[in-house]
């Protein structure tokens, strides 16, 4: 046998199987799951992380400050 | 552009949900036949639908999302196939169409190719049934896979040699 023949008589063997379909919704379980997840922070919430990081290095004595106002 | 999928990379949920129903069964279906595990192919549709969702920014709406969903399922699969490798769970034969009307010799081959099939690494398994049985081009099957076109044809050369070697015994006491 060639390796044509080879691949021709696995594909025949295989394509004789069944897979069981999907007979059910799974949306519920999705929502679960979005549900489940933390949630993210925002492009803007980072880029104030960020910009709070930076400042809290050039201007430490901003901190005290911050921390006042929270 | 469509609008749906203009909404759903806005993070609509509507969207989603709509693109969710239009495939999950297709989504569901290319996983079981690389796992063979119903119940596990369920918890991968969602994991892939999760990764579709999480990560929608990076989708080219001009493109495709079914094959955008099957290259994430795919993933998902192979990943899951690689765990249970490393866990050396045992995969089984799920069933076949001809069954008790095929010749017994016909049947025993058949059970003979799944087995042998079933022994190949995750990933010669995953490129094979693609190339083998789906029949893909080795394009789309690299672009499904990130790799090379070059990488599909050597693992289906591979594959192609692996069940050779592993059948040769059963081939002999033909």
């Amino acid at each position: 046998m060639n390796d044509r023949d080879w691949q021709t008589m696995i594909k025949n063997a295989l394509d004789a199987e069944t897979f069981p379909e999907l007979n059910h919704d799974l949306w519920p379980r999705m929502q679960d799951r979005l549900a489940a997840a933390p949630p993210t922070p925002s492009r803007w919430d980072l880029l104030l992380l960020a910009a709070i990081v930076v400042l809290a290095f050039m201007f430490p004595d901003m901190l005290l400050n911050l921390f006042y106002h929270l | 552009m469509d609008l749906r999928l203009e909404a759903f990379i806005g993070g609509d949920h509507a969207a989603f949900e709509a693109l969710f129903r239009e495939y999950q069964r297709e989504v569901y279906g290319w996983i079981v036949r690389l796992v063979r595990d119903p119940a596990a192919a369920e918890d991968l549709t969602i994991e892939t639908f999760w990764r579709i969702f999480r990560s929608r920014a990076r989708f080219d709406p001009s493109r495709s999302f079914g094959a955008w969903a099957r290259r994430i399922a795919i993933n998902v699969a192979l990943d899951h196939l690689n765990r249970a490798a490393a866990d050396r769970v045992r995969f089984a034969p799920i069933g076949d169409a001809d069954g008790a009307a095929a010749p017994a010799a016909d049947r025993d081959a058949h059970r003979s190719i799944v087995h042998a099939f079933l022994n190949l690494p995750a990933t010669l398994r995953v490129t094979a049934r693609l190339a083998l049985v789906e029949e893909r081009p080795y394009q789309e099957i690299a672009e499904l896979l990130g790799v090379s076109v070059g990488a599909v044809k050597s693992r289906v050369f591979r594959a192609t040699r692996l069940l050779q070697q592993d059948l040769a015994g059963w081939r002999d006491r033909r």
